[in-house]
């Protein structure tokens, strides 16, 4: 039986796109648990099946990409099994997801309070009055300024981070257990990005949801997550908690990635900043063996033979190598 | 997702040329592959057709055999001056395609100029250019057409003429806005900075990137041309008798549509499925050369 | 939005003006526009010699211009030559509110056919019935719409009888003769039967462009983020495609719409002029094929007129519609 404080437990999932060309195994057999409250901070570079991962979870995946095995399990109940009409209702209300670009997930002819109204009326059952009113407290919430007055604005009229904390406004318009976050920061300037993730924290805290955190941004995750899954072409590599992946990184990609964030020690002693060699595999020719192994400074035969399985290194700490690294980080 | 999906059309295109992406794409595309392959069809009939047919399309037979239904010796019968009609056919086509072939390239030609030009000078040259193309936009061209080959003559270089003249103001301002994009680039910027000439900035760094938006349009204008001589020919401007266009081998067959309706047919069906297949071509070479990739 | 509409409407006069000038031109190229004139015996010497200083013939070029541009603005716009006795004015007025109708019901037509298409071809991409909408637009894009005409005449009217022997559809006119005096239901129906074929025709074109325009407006719509949004809030794709997509699908109708006016003249012109409708387009290629220069400056000035306004009314129906676009 789960534990059940485990808000979502994702097993074995397993998204694919059948195209044209061929198959492409976005998600091959992602595993990961989300407490309830907890922040799960999902790593990896772009193209690693990430946000296919996360529009899974909320089964918004369409033609041509189909999910072809594993089970979601949230608050018990296995969300690859329901029909379309129950998913309906737990999306919005009991999952909320934001994505990245503020600027083209508002509907730019809709103003942004009908467009929060429209979530509230879909799940609640309130009257237009109190739903407006609802909204209002929630542009305040999301520290937008003159509530009132942006409700009847229009998306194009406020600037991308007001956008992103409308589309927030939205998302936790219905008191949602579990936020997704899809590299909801990425297409924004670095201090908007800082006010967004405190906003994101302060909520976090005060609602009590649950957050995935979805990005490729080291340092971001750094700040907010409980624990940390990277993932790389479509599967998790490492999994544990923040501090242990933070410190104690076992992954040769988790550790080329920590590398190469930039801190102040680099800073001054002006130390090449080292890159993982190579590029992420194209999905249609993926390599044999261990997906890593092309760019791995440790990979060996058997890595290039077979692709390893998941592992509980240590404990609560997975990762999916032959040959995990075994140096300490220095706290970064 | 689109992003990875995407990301292989990268790696795939690293490894083939632009064109020859675009060439597998083409292949694929049902419709345009009918329509090539029925543009051959049609201009091998017209082109290759009279030499297997060797029927004089002017001669006009004895009196009484006009307008004969179809028999062997006139598988598509025989018009009202006793000329046999699939020889007429096939010469009308080589007139219609080659007036529809050379109005639209010049037109194209020409609107790619002034294109080029106003997008890459901008400023004063723009303005009177753009504000050109909109004055002639405003005027229906059709009536427009009539009149200025009631100027100009009748004949076949009037007709081509008259199309040109109102034909080039679309791939003008495409060429135009594809040149704005363009200039942006830092490409254009570089190559400025190095000091290449207007000219030289407009021909041979613009122009490749204009070509494909230039290839459709040239084969859909092709289409419309053909259609603009027929309407034209039809109204009696245009390719004059003896000579046979499907234009004006519709003009005489208005006359007679009441008794012998199928001489109204066979221009017509020619004439459609010639543009038809252009346009389908259009379409599929607009796909093939489209970066975004849902069609 | 006041002075958006100035605004606009002054930089749409020397457009105006320009369309004029060059009509002009190409129409004054003609070498003796009174040479068919002076053949015919019906008219007088002394009248074409009045016609010939009315009109400025006898001025250089450039003032003539002025001298003509004076007259037509102060409302006078001379005899008609097509139909001698009658002044232009007259003739030209009869015949407006017939291209009107035309006009006005075939767009009608297009856009309550192409639009609803469109949108569905795009929501059921590559099922059958998008393939067949495309085959489909792509024949009204290709016909030439005189000869589209021409069949229709031949089905309607030769092969397909009233059990009376009878057409089933009149293959030309506007109006059966004598009708006028009947009460306006059957004034109606009668005009219906008259104009069912030449509207239709006269759609048939603009209906395969506008499937495919709305078509690709409707994909474009249908790849938006905000769809994904919508569908994250739990919205059923129902709402998701009918309230969110085509709100914004709509849009790019009314510059479509605009930009084909002149198409849509053009075809007229052809249209009435097979069907032998007494509209302004038949009474432009007349006026053109028999050498009536003066009054085919008129009416290709009128049609421009008509254009210019169609764009000026798309500008500001789309300023209403799309938030993005707001004048102050």
């Amino acid at each position: 039986m789960e534990k059940n404080d485990s808000i979502l437990e994702v097993r074995d999932l397993k998204t694919y796109f059948f195209t044209d060309d061929g198959v492409v195994k976005a998600v091959d057999g992602a595993s990961f648990t989300i407490k309830r409250g907890e922040v799960l901070g999902l790593v990896g570079e772009s193209g690693c099946g990430k946000s296919v991962a996360s529009l899974s979870i909320m089964r918004l995946i369409d033609k041509p990409g189909k999910i072809v095995g594993g089970e979601v399990i949230f608050k018990g109940e296995n969300l690859l099994k329901k029909t379309e009409e129950e998913m309906r209702k737990i999306r919005g209300s009991e999952i909320a997801m934001i994505f990245q670009e503020p600027m083209t997930s508002l509907n730019p002819v809709f103003t942004i309070g009908n467009q929060i109204i429209e979530a509230i009326l879909l799940h609640q059952d309130l009257s237009e009055e109190e739903a407006k009113k609802r909204t209002i407290e929630l542009l305040n919430l999301v520290g937008i300024p003159e509530p009132e007055r942006r409700f009847a604005q229009y998306p194009h009229e406020l600037s991308g981070g007001m956008r992103q904390r409308a589309m927030i406004a939205m998302a936790i318009s219905c008191n949602p257990d579990l936020l997704i976050s899809d590299e909801a920061t990425t297409a924004l300037d670095v201090t908007i990005q800082a006010q967004i993730l405190e906003l994101m924290k302060d909520l976090q805290k005060k609602i009590g949801m649950a957050v995935l955190f979805i990005t490729h941004d080291l340092a971001l995750v750094a700040e907010m997550a409980n624990n940390i899954a990277v993932t790389y072409t479509g599967k998790i590599v490492e999994y544990s908690d923040a501090r242990s992946v933070f410190k104690n990184p076992k992954h040769p990609y988790t550790y080329g990635l920590l590398r190469s964030v930039p801190n102040l020690l680099s800073e001054e002693t002006k130390v090449e900043l080292p890159a993982i060699e190579g590029m992420v595999p194209s999905p249609y020719r993926m390599p044999q063996g261990c997906h890593f192994s092309p760019r791995c400074p440790f990979a060996t035969d058997i890595c290039r033979r077979e692709m390893p399985e998941i592992e509980e290194l240590l404990a609560g700490h997975y990762v999916r190598c032959f040959h995990p690294v075994e140096v300490s980080k220095e706290a970064v | 997702m689109a992003e990875e999906i995407a990301l292989d059309e990268v790696t795939k295109a690293g490894e083939y040329s632009y064109w020859r992406l675009v060439f597998h794409r083409l292949l694929k595309h049902k419709l345009a592959m009918v329509g090539l392959v029925s543009l051959l069809i049609i201009i091998l009939f017209a082109l290759i057709g009279p030499f297997i047919w060797r029927v004089n399309p002017f001669l006009q037979l004895a009196g009484g055999d006009e307008l004969l239904p179809p028999s062997l010796p006139h598988p598509l019968g025989t018009d009202d001056y006793a000329r046999d009609v699939l020889a007429r056919l096939m010469y009308g086509g080589r007139i219609s395609l080659l007036i529809g072939f050379s109005a639209a390239t010049s037109a194209t030609i020409l609107g790619a100029v002034v294109g080029l030009t106003a997008g890459h000078y901008g400023g004063i040259v723009d303005t009177i250019l753009m504000r050109i193309v909109d004055i002639l936009l405003s005027i229906p061209i059709f009536p427009l057409l009539i009149a200025l080959a009631s100027v100009v003559g009748k004949g076949i270089l009037p007709l081509i003429f008259v199309i040109v003249v109102f034909g080039w103001m679309g791939d003008a301002r495409l060429v135009r806005s594809v040149v704005l994009s363009l200039k942006e680039e830092e490409f254009s910027e570089a190559a400025r900075a190095i000091g290449c000439s207007g000219r030289r900035i407009m021909f041979v760094h613009y122009l490749p990137n204009v070509m494909a938006p230039i290839i459709v349009s040239t084969t859909l204008g092709i289409g419309s041309a053909i259609i603009y001589e027929a309407s034209i020919s039809f109204l009696g401007f245009g390719v004059q008798a003896p000579l046979a266009s499907w234009g004006n081998m519709l003009q005489n067959a208005q006359n007679y549509m009441f008794i012998t309706p199928r001489m109204v047919w066979y221009p017509g069906l020619a004439i459609l499925f010639t543009v038809l297949s252009f346009n389908f071509m259009g379409d599929g070479l607009r796909d093939a050369m489209d970066p975004k990739l849902y069609r | 939005m006041r002075n958006y509409l100035i605004r606009r409407t002054l930089q749409l006069i020397p457009v105006f003006l320009g369309a004029i000038l060059i009509t002009f031109v190409i129409l004054s190229l003609v070498s003796n526009p009174f040479a068919a004139m002076m053949e015919n015996p019906k008219i007088r010497r002394e009248d074409i010699q009045a016609l010939i200083h009315a009109w400025g013939f006898d001025l250089p070029i450039y003032l003539r211009f002025f001298k003509w541009l004076g007259s037509v603005i102060k409302g006078n716009w001379g005899p008609s030559l097509l139909y001698p006795g009658y002044s232009a004015k007259e003739v030209i007025l009869r015949a407006l509110p017939i291209t009107l109708q035309v006009m006005g019901l075939s767009t009608v037509l297009s856009v309550v056919v192409a639009i609803p298409l469109g949108i569905i071809s795009a929501v059921r991409q590559y099922s059958r019935l998008d393939y067949g909408l495309t085959v489909f637009s792509f024949f009204g894009m290709s016909m030439p719409t005189f000869w589209f005409g021409l069949m229709m005449m031949i089905v309607f009217s030769v092969w397909l009888k009233r059990p009376s022997g009878l057409p089933l559809l009149p293959p030309g006119g506007i109006q059966t003769p004598g009708i006028e005096s009947a009460a306006l239901m059957p004034r109606v129906l009668d005009r219906v039967q008259y104009l069912l074929m030449p509207v239709i025709v006269l759609a048939m074109f603009s209906v395969g462009y506008w499937v495919r325009y709305q078509r690709s407006f409707m994909l474009e719509v249908l790849h938006q983020d905000y769809l994904r949004t919508a569908r994250a809030k739990g919205l059923e794709e129902r709402k998701v495609i009918y309230k969110h997509a085509l709100r914004n699908a709509l849009i790019p109708i009314i510059t479509l719409v605009a930009l084909s006016i002149p198409g849509i003249v053009s075809g007229a012109a052809i249209t009435e002029y097979v069907f032998n409708i007494p509209g302004m387009g038949q009474l432009l290629l007349q006026s053109e094929i028999k050498s009536d220069y003066p009054t085919a400056m008129l009416i290709l000035i009128l049609f421009t007129f008509l254009v210019i306004i169609s764009n000026l009314i798309a500008d500001i129906v789309y300023s209403l519609v799309d938030p993005r676009i707001r004048y102050t």
